[in-house]
């Protein structure tokens, strides 16, 4: 009876002065709104109504379907994929700067690795 | 059949995207590259630097069934990729799914809180590592530590040296240690090398997928490429293929 709770709450956000038939619509459209929101079908209820039961397969079809739709919109991000995890990506839009630093990093590494074995010659190994 | 990649390394710009995007691209080109047709799920979990899938990457199109960007730090996000991935999974039943996950320099956290749960999904997923060797020290005891931290997971894999950071001969730290013995003596762990791609070209594509460049001969922001970029492209392709596939030979 939670749903017919939260109606009533709702009530009190509609001014005494509305016209009553106005007050009823609004009502009546809560409370189609939340029980349709509360109420899950049943898989023999969903057949019945002639939709058969998505399989993870088809789900995951939709929800492609659904990205592709919502990237119709001006994309914040330019991701485009239908699976996003965690939400403190870095530098989406900053293409390739952190990649070009740890590459100079890496030749500046290898230089000084050079330079030592040039130095003291290469490492050795104790042979097994 | 599902397999999936999981391309790691011990720190950034030891080429870990670069390994991501060639098998990504070695199964877009499967049956050029003699292995069974395929679809291709690319993950980003690079969240610092998200090149592989982030803006002007890999994206789902003809060729890639689909991409994401996951945060993999925490180990219930591992969780989280377990349900965003079921349908994949499920197709997985009837027909062949490659996913290959590029890691970030920061993934040590998740291998090594001794998480049962990432231990758990690497198995679900099939999780075959690929392990971006670098001329390091750090490269070869970081690869143990993994395999310490999760035996049964890294009990086999492939390791990829990048001929970027210099010819083959140059990296005895790997040559030389017990890690290599026992892994490639195992027979169970393969070897590969990445052959180089010219400095000009990389800038010039930078974060667009390899078959697209070479497809539409344009690289980032629409670039157009010229045609001796066209032909080293394509022989750096097809070079990187041939080195990669063998990804394919290993866990059955």
């Amino acid at each position: 009876m939670r749903g017919w709770d939260a109606i009533e709450d709702d009530e009190e956000d509609i001014p005494d002065d509305l016209d009553i038939s106005a007050k009823s619509a609004k009502v009546k459209s809560e409370v189609s709104k939340k029980v349709f929101l509360k109420q899950k079908p049943a898989p023999d209820q969903v057949v019945a109504a002639d939709k058969p039961v998505a399989t993870p397969a088809q789900r995951h079809a939709d929800k492609i379907s659904a990205t592709a739709e919502s990237n119709s919109q001006p994309p914040t991000s330019g991701f485009r994929g239908s699976i996003k995890i965690g939400n403190n990506f870095h530098g989406i839009d900053d293409v390739g700067k952190q990649a070009e630093q740890d590459r100079e990093a890496n030749i500046r590494a290898i230089a000084s690795l050079e330079a030592l074995e040039q130095q003291y010659g290469k490492p050795k190994f104790n042979k097994p | 059949m599902l397999k999936t990649f999981l391309v790691d390394g011990d720190k950034g710009g030891v080429g870990k995207t670069t390994v991501a995007r060639v098998i990504a691209d070695t199964f877009v080109n499967a049956a050029a590259n003699g292995l069974p047709a395929c679809k291709v799920v690319c993950l980003d979990a690079d969240h610092t630097n998200p090149d592989f899938c982030g803006e002007g990457g890999y994206m789902p199109d003809t060729k890639i069934h689909d991409t994401g960007l996951v945060n993999l730090d925490e180990p219930k996000n591992w969780l989280e990729l377990v349900n965003a991935l079921e349908g994949i999974i499920a197709e997985a039943e009837e027909e062949e799914v490659r996913i290959i996950i590029s890691m970030p320099a920061t993934a040590k956290r998740a291998f090594e809180s001794g998480s049962g749960e990432v231990a758990q999904v690497l198995s679900m997923l099939n999780t075959i590592p690929v392990w971006v060797m670098g001329r390091t020290k750090d490269s070869v005891t970081q690869l143990q530590s993994r395999i310490d931290a999760m035996p049964r997971q890294f009990e086999h894999g492939l390791v990829v040296t990048n001929l970027f950071f210099g010819t083959r001969d140059k990296f005895v730290l790997w040559d030389g240690s017990a890690t290599k013995k026992e892994l490639i003596g195992s027979g169970e762990w393969l070897e590969t090398s990445l052959p180089e791609l010219s400095d000009l070209i990389v800038t010039k594509i930078d974060r667009t997928p390899y078959h697209k460049a070479i497809e539409s001969g344009t690289g980032t922001g629409g670039q157009k490429l010229g045609m001796g970029d066209i032909i080293g492209l394509r022989a750096f392709g097809t070079r990187a293929a041939a080195a990669m596939s063998i990804v394919e030979k290993i866990g059955g």
